[in-house]
């Protein structure tokens, strides 16, 4: 705590005198010395943060443990921690910072964002592109963007009116399928590939987000943004962001990757082809990675009770289980399956044509949290 | 679409530190199904530069829904260190039809402001209350990382729970200003501490309430687990007049209580006999 607080002292004195020489000439924050002021902010809470969540993850194990909210602060006086606090505020309001040398310029970046949609409406469609088109990029970025239509062939206005190129299966070939064509095109010249579910959108800085990550991790990491206003329960580690699988509601995908790893298994039809993904990416040592930063606003809170959905989630937990040889889980989704189908409907075959991983891969599958597929925070 | 029609969500914002959780609050309300709602974002003392900084990220988020109304920005001027009363009840000046509140590091699930119309349309009242999830975070840089989740209060519901103990935080219940006297839309300017329950009190005592829709969560209360979302640290210095004025917002409601349970109104089904008669006798 101490060393703490005199490194931090040392660095907001910097930063105060710097403010202080700066602020009688504050420029607008839409100027490019504007944005200078914004980095140098964003760059220094950021490390003071850092500093704060080795103390703060010091302490969260013990406050789990108890729902005795002055617990936490065991070991921390009132003093410190008011200290501490204080000390976050006067750093973050270093708004007016100094001129920077501007960044070095990256590499210019071609991202795909691709989009299976099914029988989706115009008002979804337009919202998820506007969200797009609004996104703050960084000048080295460049997006264009692709629909997958799976659903019945009708025109989209939206989708013409954007200039926004439209591939047609004449069937529903299912999500990994789809993804896979739009992604084996677009990594003709493309450096990453955004997938993303059509009724959702873009928080505003979510793309550039998901980008500066992956380029963080050299293009070697499956990154997931996370979902709002609910997340997944799935534990992430709150420092280096490693989770369990992650989501193809919302993910970027490093064309590295794809050369590496290749695609969906396309013997998903829905659902569970993102878990089985991640973890053959996990199986090559390629990490999986949520990006706290990057928002996809996705409403799932009602989706409960739809059981086709059920039905369709089963059939894919019961080939993910045979894949990933979890004898337990292939009989708790056989059993379900029979429940929701009925009698006299036979479930799909298993056979020599499906593929399945070797044994003894359980670090890296986890069926003990059922659909969850990894350990859950609540 | 006319003013009469909007339904306003009133956002207190006083530290412009926290713009990733105003935007994240700020996307919930971008999302409502209901097209009428509108973000009322009062800002205590901000420079022309910070607000001009709030006004462009709330813009920014609702460019994607260009036929919604658009945000308001107030920027509330004055001497007094926490203006929470003065800011809510400026905020509840505004023309509208519906209103409700959320703090800016809170947000709305998308059905929100569709629930708390319905819900006030159905039951005619004036105030309707719905459950809030609780979400234990810690923040780690701009954002929070959830540590569980939880509906709150579940075991309390109805009138004379309320006047127990305020079980309703403010991202749980909406207003139809059209139900609701002019003169009974503030906050007590004189506290800064326990303004929401008094609040409430005050509404529900004289206007219908309407507890039928606590059968489902709308909004979500993050509880920063590291106190800095807590009034006694929410500007990092921990100073023990903070505890005067919980002190004196506890000492209103208590007054306030008092002249509730000696009165008719419509709390008093839910006070006990022995409690009225005590009161009349000091009386």
């Amino acid at each position: 705590m101490i060393f703490l607080k005199l490194s931090f002292q040392v660095k907001l004195g910097r930063v105060h005198r710097e403010i202080v020489a700066q602020a009688s000439s504050a420029a607008p924050l839409e100027t490019k010395r504007g944005l200078n002021r914004i980095r140098l902010f964003r760059r220094l809470r950021k490390s003071f943060e850092k500093k704060r969540m080795r103390i703060l993850a010091k302490f969260a194990k013990k406050e789990r443990e108890t729902t005795d909210f002055p617990e936490f602060f065991i070991g921390v006086s009132k003093q410190d921690r008011a200290e501490t606090l204080l000390s976050l505020c006067k750093l973050a309001k270093a708004e007016i910072g100094p001129e920077l040398p501007e960044a070095p310029a990256m590499s210019a970046t071609q991202v795909r964002v691709g989009v299976v949609i099914y029988n989706n409406t115009d008002e979804q469609l337009s919202r998820l592109l506007r969200s797009i088109e609004c996104s703050a990029l960084p000048e080295h970025i460049s997006l264009s963007v692709t629909f997958f239509n799976n659903g019945e062939d009708r025109p989209s206005p939206v989708a013409e009116k954007l200039s926004v190129s439209v591939q047609k299966s004449g069937k529903n070939i299912g999500f990994g399928a789809a993804h896979n064509i739009m992604m084996r095109e677009a990594f003709a010249d493309c450096d990453y590939y955004i997938g993303v579910n059509p009724d959702g959108f873009f928080e505003g800085e979510a793309i550039a987000s998901l980008v500066r990550m992956s380029a963080q991790k050299q293009g070697r990491a499956l990154i997931e943004a996370v979902q709002f206003p609910e997340e997944h329960p799935k534990v992430y580690h709150p420092k280096t962001f490693e989770t369990n699988w992650i989501s193809g509601a919302c993910f970027i995908y490093p064309r590295q990757i794809w050369e590496e790893l290749g695609g969906f298994d396309e013997h998903f039809f829905l659902y569970c082809e993102d878990v089985d993904l991640s973890w053959r990416a996990r199986v090559l040592g390629i990490p999986t990675l949520t990006c706290p930063e990057a928002l996809f606003y996705h409403d799932t809170i009602d989706r409960q009770g739809n059981s086709e959905r059920y039905r369709q989630m089963l059939i894919a937990g019961r080939y993910l289980a045979y894949k990933w040889r979890s004898d337990r889980f292939l009989s708790f989704t056989e059993n379900c399956l029979r429940e929701v189908g009925g009698n006299g409907r036979q479930l799909p075959q298993l056979g020599y044509n499906c593929p399945r991983m070797p044994a003894n891969l359980a670090p890296v599958n986890s069926f003990a949290e059922r659909f969850h597929f990894a350990e859950t925070r609540w | 679409m006319s003013d009469a029609e909007l339904f306003n969500v009133l956002i207190r914002f006083h530290d412009p530190l926290q713009t990733a959780r105003l935007r994240r609050a700020l996307l919930s309300i971008v999302a409502q199904d209901h097209k009428s709602a509108r973000p009322v974002i009062l800002l205590q003392n901000f420079t022309r530069i910070q607000e001009e900084h709030v006004r462009g990220l709330a813009m920014s988020v609702f460019r994607i829904e260009p036929d919604r109304p658009k945000p308001l920005i107030l920027n509330i001027k004055g001497e007094e260190r926490d203006m929470r009363s003065r800011l809510l009840t400026e905020g509840l000046s505004i023309k509208g039809r519906f209103a409700s509140f959320l703090d800016f590091d809170d947000y709305y699930y998308p059905f929100a402001c569709s629930y708390f119309a319905y819900r006030l349309e159905e039951s005619g009242a004036a105030i309707t209350f719905a459950r809030t999830v609780g979400k234990r975070v810690f923040p780690t840089g701009p954002v929070d990382y959830t540590l569980d989740r939880e509906i709150m209060f579940t075991s309390q519901s109805g009138l004379g729970e309320l006047f127990k103990s305020n079980f309703c935080p403010i991202n749980s219940f909406g207003l139809d200003l059209q139900r609701i006297e002019a003169d009974d839309l503030y906050f007590d300017p004189s506290i800064s501490r326990c303004e929401d329950y008094e609040f409430l009190l005050r509404i529900c005592s004289k206007y219908q309430s309407d507890f039928d829709g606590l059968t489902r969560a709308v909004s979500v209360y993050a509880q920063r687990i590291d106190a800095s979302g807590s009034t006694n640290f929410a500007r990092g210095d921990y100073n023990p007049d903070h505890d005067a004025e919980w002190e004196k917002g506890r000492a209103k409601i208590d007054a306030l209580k008092q002249r509730l349970k000696s009165e008719p109104n419509r709390f008093t089904p839910f006070i006990s006999k022995s409690e009225r008669e005590a009161m009349h006798s000091i009386a």
